[in-house]
């Protein structure tokens, strides 16, 4: 099956890597020999398909390329940062010298502007990294643009703003293939809906952070929606919408498991939070179970980290005061090593069931 | 690369174009008509920003509404507004507010629902140099009179000399230097909140953020209280066309002077209770 995404021709390129390293170990170690017709068959094949792939995606032929990569993501990832925060600075630096319809023309412009530029370099661009650039810098260019109209008109500060700066970055997103503008999204995203849910109870929109249950319907929505649209053909967009939706959900748990003032809930806040300890106990473990079962690494590795974060939590609340600690940390070195056993035999079970069902 | 299709192109471009367009129409419908509120504030309401020297950052102006409240106290604790109780958001006027105030001063889990309650939006009226003022100015002069006869009759105590001595800077202040703008009332019907304070040069109705609190008094009982948190827009853009008046303001070397900046700005709030500057003197 020829490979839609770079993703796809990326883990189609390592696979082909893999088998013609394991080839050289079988053969050097005369277990297997194919005919040199074979091997001109196979070398051929591949070659046509690596120069393929290079010229359609752009992707990593060799370990020393993929390691380069790895650099120009972190230098594009800084890059369209530090980008986004000139543009920021550059106008509040100078916009105080303009007129009116002045500062407006450059603000409605500069994102118009770099918008087109975006679809330009997105052609022109096959790695995908300057594109990245350039959409961020849009991004920035359009948030400060709605951002500098309220200020220079007085406007009401409003939660549709974040809305429609989610609907932004998706859109760049989702057309360009980047995951930053996703993340960025998603952050603007959570904001608007915990505001919405926080508005429900008669609050003012800007003091939602203030009950971590606002949060909670977005950390849900963001969970199931990778569930219930197919996000293949993206690069990693899945995993970043269940890690975000299990961070929405998790972080404001763990703050409520430990501040039990901060609910809508009108009950002692001891009791609160004992049950917020418990419900961080029960929704780690079923995302690890749920990880473990879909394959979603990201899933499991999260749950696991917010599992033993709200254990060492929980040892913190009972022991930090009463123990000696060089017993506290030995209860959590304890821990750790049980954790290991446990991992140790989850892991051979899964060995075990592999073995089988390749038998 | 998975860019395609020129809906793509549209909706992009769509979204910045429409997003500003409702945007600007707002600020039009803001602006259309005759103003709500047409009033001139003077330094005392509209201060500089304390670091504007040193935002070099930026090179915009705005202006900090300052409001004041007359406290449910004896007034002596009028500039920490946020903190201060205003005598007339009591518990009937926190209940039209929407505030779940029933029973919270008798009953543990009604005061607990309502300490827990989180600021609500509501339109606020500020009254410029009317009677909220005039009384704040009885009160410090009255106090001022008080701690000044105790000085006379304790000429020896510093501490009665100090505090007379602060009363009389405060009532120097007050008379000269500190805001005119009192929070006055609140409501949720802006219309009803302009029947009720029709002068239109006087008293402006902008929105605001308004919070309850169970709070125990000296005497061991329970209390509803009210509390300003905030107006929704405190900062006023000024525009380049009316920066002239500040530019001397604007270089450095100004320091300590901003006592000595005079300066009277009329301001318009529309439709949407949305300010913006008419006038600089």
């Amino acid at each position: 099956m020829e490979p839609g995404t770079k993703t796809e021709a990326q883990q189609r390129t390592d696979q082909i890597r893999s088998f013609q390293m394991e080839m050289s170990q079988l053969e050097a170690e005369g277990v297997l020999q194919l005919s040199t017709g074979q091997q001109e068959a196979i070398a051929t094949h591949h070659e046509s398909l690596l120069t393929g792939f290079a010229q359609t995606f752009d992707i990593d032929r060799s370990h020393q390329a993929r390691q380069l990569s790895w650099g120009m993501r972190i230098a594009s990832f800084l890059g369209a940062m530090a980008l986004a925060a000139s543009v920021f600075f550059l106008f509040y630096q100078f916009w105080g010298r303009f007129d009116t319809p002045a500062q407006v023309s450059i603000l409605i412009l500069a994102p118009l502007i770099m918008f087109v530029a975006t679809q330009m370099v997105a052609q022109l661009d096959e790695s995908g990294y300057f594109v990245k650039l350039v959409a961020m810098v849009t991004f920035a260019c359009f948030v400060l643009n709605i951002f500098m109209l309220g200020m220079i008109f007085n406007i009401t500060p409003s939660d549709k703003a974040l809305f429609i700066w989610a609907a932004f970055a998706m859109l760049l997103a989702y057309t360009l293939d980047v995951r930053l503008l996703l993340a960025a999204g998603i952050l603007c995203l959570i904001g608007f809906i915990s505001a919405r849910t926080g508005t429900w109870s008669g609050m003012y929109w800007l003091h939602f952070s203030q009950r971590p249950e606002n949060f909670l319907p977005a950390g849900l929505l963001l969970f199931l929606f990778p569930l219930l649209v197919d996000h293949r053909r993206l690069t990693g967009f899945g995993p970043i919408y269940r890690v975000f939706g299990m961070l929405t959900v998790l972080l404001p748990v763990l703050v409520l498991a430990n501040w039990g003032y901060g609910s809508y809930l009108n009950q002692d806040p001891g009791l609160i939070e004992g049950a917020y300890q418990i419900a961080g106990f029960v929704l780690s473990g079923l995302t690890i179970w749920f990880g473990i079962r879909r394959q979603y690494p990201e899933v499991t590795n999260t749950g696991n980290v917010f599992f033993v974060i709200f254990l060492y939590t929980k040892f913190f609340d009972w022991w930090w005061e009463i123990m000696p600690k060089y017993l506290f940390f030995l209860v959590i070195g304890l821990t750790a090593i049980l954790f290991l056993v446990i991992f140790k035999r989850l892991r051979g079970n899964a060995n075990v069931m592999q073995t089988r069902s390749a038998a | 690369m998975t860019w395609a299709g020129k809906y793509k192109w549209f909706a992009g471009l769509g979204i910045i174009v429409l997003t500003n367009a409702i945007a600007l129409a707002g600020v039009a419908y803001n602006r259309s008509g005759e103003p709500d509120t047409v009033i001139t504030l003077s330094e005392r309401e509209l201060r500089l920003p304390y670091s504007w020297r040193l935002e070099r950052e930026s090179s915009g102006l705005s202006l900090r509404l300052r409001w004041r409240i007359n406290g449910s106290d004896d007034g002596r604790y009028d500039y920490l507004p946020h903190s201060s109780t205003p005598a007339w958001l009591d518990k009937e006027k926190l209940q039209e507010l929407g505030f779940p105030v029933q029973d919270a001063a008798v009953i543990e889990e009604n005061r607990r629902r309502l300490n827990r309650s989180l600021p609500r939006e509501v339109y606020l009226v500020l009254e410029y140099n009317g009677a909220a003022y005039r009384n704040m100015l009885s009160q410090t002069q009255a106090y001022k009179d008080k701690q000044q006869a105790l000085a006379d009759q304790n000429p020896e105590d510093e501490n009665i000399l100090e505090e007379a001595k602060d009363a009389r800077d405060r009532w120097e202040r007050d008379l000269h230097e500190t805001s005119r703008l009192f929070i006055v009332d609140a409501g949720l019907d802006p219309g009803a909140l302009r029947s009720s304070y029709p002068d239109t040069s006087r008293n402006i109705i902008m929105r605001g953020n308004v919070q309850a609190r169970v709070n125990s008094r000296v005497d061991d009982r329970w209390e509803v209280q009210g509390y300003i948190r905030e107006i929704t827009v405190s900062d006023i853009n000024i525009p380049l066309a009316f920066r002239k008046t500040f530019d001397r303001f604007m270089k450095a070397d100004h320091s300590n002077d901003n006592e000595a900046v005079r300066y009277q700005v009329t301001l318009a709030y529309g439709k949407r209770y949305e300010p913006w500057v008419v006038k600089v003197e």
